[in-house]
């Protein structure tokens, strides 16, 4: 829980906090998946890995399968959905390569939340009935409620060892602010993970611009183990205010995802190839063009028009202001 | 569909009558591709208050355009609520939603789903499939489930391979019982064939409508369970041109879910088959043919080809495929029965020119596809040019 300035490079990031055999929260959704931590992540060869998710449509966990990382998955959809398959996730799993626990999407978040309360589990009313909870007794459990005597479904919590997540902006701190729709919560797995969480964001602000709107704070800093300053780092995919989803980058990684003798060429000049985000970057561009990534940036700004005001009260305005009496009530 | 004035394609009819579902003031937590469509044409016909939420978190946007995912950018335009999967979800759960759209790869006569795996042992799948993402959830706690898919019999399955998404379960009382709330299920399913429901007694998937041109046969053997109707059985009322209008010029211009067939192209086919009319009135017959038939000439352009029949239902000239030059082609039937040939025949004869939609096997991924063929008549000649469906109108109906 220190206060200090946690900024690092990714590989600092990643070579301190992440170690063979973690289990992982891997944050984001369709949208702030963190890919640069992906990437760093195979680049330091890290093994053995259990990844907690919910969904994740960009490839992000089929190129972490495929290179070897993961021993484990808890999650409830994997899928790169511009190929329409998780090819590499299929491989592995059909080679039992590595072990799979099916949930639902509201299962996860639910395993999530309760990771978050800090309590052993959290009913939820879905999976009950079909084969998800037949097969996934690690995660999920059928009991009486103690109250109405009904079914209902229990969602063991998940807590990861360390959560990666991406964000708009952090401070050197550790302050992770956020805004817009997030697809999953990521302060319930970063919230809820035991040692702590890495962050990219796409800027560095300071502390005193985090004090100043702290809405939109998710995670406090001492939660917080690593910042790593990372423009695009959740590219391919989507970064309100940032950038979009890089549907075309998407279908082209989705491409070699779909044949087990060409992902490896993928991993080999995208990531191994690439000393960090800023070479994969400027590999972009020199393949696709700046133009690729300037048409993912927004059309036009979407600002609030909201005229947000927190005010200052002074305590001491109560200095010197006796107590309100009337007949009834004495001073 | 055949020789009428108004073409429309199968994913516009299904998006159509998936959007006539949806009732005024109700909310839908709705995935991407044709519910989306769905919900958007009914934003602009019948349900100009119908509540959207996506499962990213975005609830109540005002909608431009078609987005790509339930996380993509435009999804947020105008939302009261941005929030995450979870807030969403959890409405669900207060039973605050009504509708839901679902897709899968097999489908019971329950309505319960299977998008995890096919095969019959879970750790040594034939073929693992992505899983339930939200689908078990959405299913379990909206009020309404409807289901868009094609109908073949592997997809409307007997028995389930793995039961990855609840519909009535095993029949009535199973829902509760199972420990879902009272009242929640399934609701309609729109197929590539009809529009069904559930008997309300037995909770067993029975068609309410025939799509155009369908009949209970086919139905019959495109499904691997016994499949229920009503009686009598109406025709599923096709688009109107307000529909169309609005589907193909406001909700999806760009023919992301309803094709390119839906737009673009049958203007480009129709196109086609009027240049190669006027080479043929230009040239004459036999050069016409000889050009009809070159595999790279003029009338080859991208997927579109030509090919010429003449009043016997003989081809003369084909754009792709030489061996079928001399063959008869009269009795030939498309992949559900329909003798297209014959068809084209008889109204080219009657009307000079149409449309004609069939059925046929798409030679690279071996699906049944739809495929509409445009044909016109010069002197003894019927002049054609067809195209399928878009491989990713398939892949949208396929995956939600």
């Amino acid at each position: 829980m220190s206060v200090r300035d946690k900024r690092m490079s990714i590989k600092d990031a990643v070579s301190r906090y992440v170690q063979d055999g973690d289990s992982v929260y891997y944050g984001g959704f369709q949208i702030m998946v963190p890919m640069a931590l992906t990437h760093e992540i195979i680049r330091q060869r890290k093994k053995n890995l259990t990844i907690f998710n919910a969904s994740t449509d960009v490839g992000g966990l089929d190129l972490l399968v495929a290179a070897g990382c993961v021993k484990e998955v808890h999650l409830a959809w994997a899928m790169n959905w511009y190929v329409k398959a998780p090819y590499a996730i299929r491989r592995a799993f059909q080679a039992g390569e590595i072990q799979r626990f099916d949930h639902s999407n509201f299962g996860a978040t639910t395993a999530l939340l309760a990771g978050f309360l800090g309590i052993p589990f959290v009913p939820v009313r879905g999976n009950i009935g079909t084969d998800i909870v037949k097969h996934n007794t690690a995660d999920l459990k059928i009991i009486e409620d103690p109250f109405s005597g009904e079914k209902i479904t229990v969602a063991r919590a998940w807590r990861a060892d360390v959560a990666i997540i991406h964000a708009q902006k952090a401070d050197p701190l550790g302050n992770v602010v956020a805004w817009g729709t997030r697809g999953v919560t990521d302060e319930f797995g970063a919230m809820g993970s035991k040692r702590g969480v890495i962050v990219t964001a796409e800027e560095i602000i300071d502390t005193e611009v985090v004090r100043s709107d702290p809405d939109r704070t998710i995670v406090p800093y001492f939660k917080t183990l690593a910042v790593v300053q990372c423009p695009w780092g959740a590219h391919p995919s989507a970064c309100r205010g940032y950038y979009g989803l890089d549907i075309r980058f998407c279908q082209y990684q989705g491409k070699y995802e779909r044949s087990a003798d060409l992902l490896p060429k993928f991993l080999d000049e995208w990531i191994y190839g690439c000393e960090d985000h800023d070479a994969y970057l400027k590999k972009y561009v020199q393949m696709f063009g700046r133009e690729g990534l300037d048409r993912l940036k927004p059309k036009s700004g979407f600002k609030p028009k909201l005229d947000i005001d927190y005010g200052y009260h002074d305590p001491a305005v109560w200095q010197g202001v006796p107590q309100y009496t009337d007949k009834y009530i004495r001073g | 569909m055949a020789g009428q004035s108004v073409y429309y394609n199968l994913m516009e009819l299904m998006v159509c009558v998936a959007s006539r579902q949806l009732e005024d003031a109700k909310t839908a937590v709705i995935g991407t591709g044709m519910p989306l469509a769905a919900a958007m044409l009914a934003q602009r016909t019948a349900s100009p208050n119908l509540i959207v939420f996506f499962e990213a978190g975005s609830v109540a946007p005002q909608l431009e355009r078609l987005p790509i995912s339930v996380a993509d950018s435009c999804t947020q335009t105008g939302a009261l609520l941005h929030s995450s999967m979870d807030i969403i979800m959890e409405a669900c759960q207060r039973g605050t939603v009504d509708y839901t759209f679902l897709g899968g790869a097999q489908i019971d006569m329950y309505g319960n789903l299977n998008t995890s795996m096919i095969g019959t042992d879970l750790q040594h799948p034939k073929v693992r499939l992505p899983g339930s993402g939200g689908a078990n959830d959405l299913a379990s706690l909206c009020w309404k489930t409807l289901v868009i898919t094609p109908h073949d019999s592997r997809r409307f399955a007997k028995k389930l391979d793995f039961l990855t998404t609840p519909g009535y379960l095993t029949g009535p009382g199973a829902r509760e019982a199972a420990g879902l709330a009272p009242g929640t299920g399934p609701y309609k399913v729109i197929s590539t064939l009809a529009l069904m429901g559930y008997d309300p007694e037995t909770k067993r998937m029975r068609v309410e409508s025939l799509h155009p041109g369908v009949t209970k046969e086919q139905v019959i053997k495109n499904t691997g369970f016994e499949m229920l109707f009503v009686d009598p059985l109406p025709t599923t009322a096709e688009p109107t041109m307000y529909e169309l209008k609005m589907l193909r010029e406001v909700v999806d211009p760009q023919g992301a879910v309803i094709g390119k067939g839906g737009t673009r192209q049958p203007k480009e086919v129709m196109e086609l088959v009027e240049q190669a009319l006027a080479f043929y009135q230009a040239s004459g017959k036999e050069i016409a043919l000889a050009e009809y038939a070159t595999p790279k000439g003029r009338f080859a352009q991208q997927q579109l080809y030509v090919f010429a029949l003449d009043l016997d239902g003989i081809m003369l000239a084909h754009g792709i495929n030489e061996r079928f030059a001399g063959k008869n082609f009269l009795e030939v039937k498309d992949s559900a029965g329909k003798p297209f040939v014959r068809e084209i025949l008889d109204i080219a004869k009657t009307q000079g020119s149409g449309w004609v939609e069939y059925k046929w096997y798409h030679p690279v991924t071996r699906r049944e596809l739809q495929k509409s063929v445009y044909f016109k008549k010069i002197e003894d000649t019927i002049i054609c040019s067809g195209l399928y469906k878009e491989e990713e109108d398939i892949y949208m109906l396929d995956l939600l």
